[in-house]
């Protein structure tokens, strides 16, 4: 065997890997909401989320990335989680609906749970598209609406934490 | 193969079932072809005058959508601009018989906003005809 070959090799893999963890990283956003569960079943209790990405330029700034280089952003993780000091949990939602809109461009349905399973009570994780996002990440006005049809029948107020990561997939910044 | 007159008779039979089923599938209506939606025109807005930075805002919409049960809100349309939240509500009219008559209100329907950015924003209400209903909110 010609070690030459297979010492070269293994600086070729361990070469990538190591630019792999410099040009991939993930983003963690949270925002938490205050509302009123309301007493209707079946109505949908519609919230918007503005202003997300305020310090995009920062974020892949620290990752030596930019932006305009990025080869794909997707969702890795979405998350619902109740902070409420009353033990309300998520008894009052039967099914939620995440949608990402930017200028110019048709809503996408990005995460959605149809049914919220009974014995949840902290944190709900839902499903997610694979689909490439850096388009609609891209646009400074970008902004998320999240649809959730209530099944509660008490009026209650009620504070949920909602988190998501994205995973990154960047160029070097030159 | 010599095709005979009943095998032609036949063949024709089968054209003619598949032409009629495309034919039927490509007029078939669209059941979203009667609704049309329009922007309802909003009479006022209930919400804080302030808020804190990082709280959701809550915006109640009070006026009217239309005088039969064939009209329905059908939703939100926000987008931000710096200093600016605008909003258009949308409502729905499914044309369509025996629409019951009865005046169909926004009844209070509720819009959350959040992560609005310190300082005041001019919340925009576009309307259908009219100028826009403008307030504004303080986050502090």
């Amino acid at each position: 065997m010609n070690w030459k070959y297979l010492i070269l090799l293994t600086v070729v893999l361990f070469s990538c890997k190591k630019i792999d963890k410099l040009t991939n990283f993930y983003a963690d956003f949270s925002q938490e909401i205050t509302f009123f569960t309301g007493d209707e079943p079946g109505s949908t209790i519609d919230i918007w989320i503005f202003n997300i990405l305020q310090d995009k330029d920062s974020l892949f700034k620290e990752n030596h990335s930019d932006i305009y280089g990025t080869n794909k952003i997707a969702l890795s993780e979405i998350t619902l989680s109740s902070i409420d000091t009353m033990d309300i949990s998520f008894n009052y939602i039967e099914s939620v609906e995440v949608y990402m809109t930017a200028n110019e461009m048709q809503e996408k349905k990005i995460a959605w749970l149809d049914k919220i399973p009974e014995d949840i009570t902290k944190i709900v994780s839902l499903d997610f598209t694979d689909d490439d996002l850096k388009d609609y990440m891209k646009d400074k006005d970008y902004a998320l609406n999240i649809r959730l049809i209530s099944k509660g029948t008490d009026n209650i107020e009620t504070t949920f934490d909602f988190s998501y990561t994205v995973y990154i997939n960047s160029n070097f910044d030159d | 193969m010599k095709l005979n007159r009943k095998h032609i008779g036949l063949l024709g039979t089968i054209y003619t079932l598949v032409f009629l089923l495309v034919f039927s599938l490509g007029c078939k209506k669209n059941s979203n072809d009667n609704v049309t939606t329009f922007t309802i025109k909003v009479d006022s807005i209930n919400h804080p005058d302030t808020i804190f930075f990082d709280s959701t805002m809550i915006i109640q919409f009070h006026g009217h959508i239309g005088p039969t049960d064939c009209y329905s809100f059908y939703k939100f349309e926000p987008s931000y601009v710096p200093d600016s939240l605008i909003i258009t509500v949308l409502g729905k009219h499914e044309d369509k018989q025996g629409c019951a008559p009865g005046n169909i209100n926004l009844e209070a329907k509720t819009l959350l906003i959040s992560n609005l950015p310190k300082g005041t924003t001019k919340v925009v209400i576009n309307q259908p005809v009219s100028s826009a209903l403008i307030d504004s909110v303080y986050v502090r």
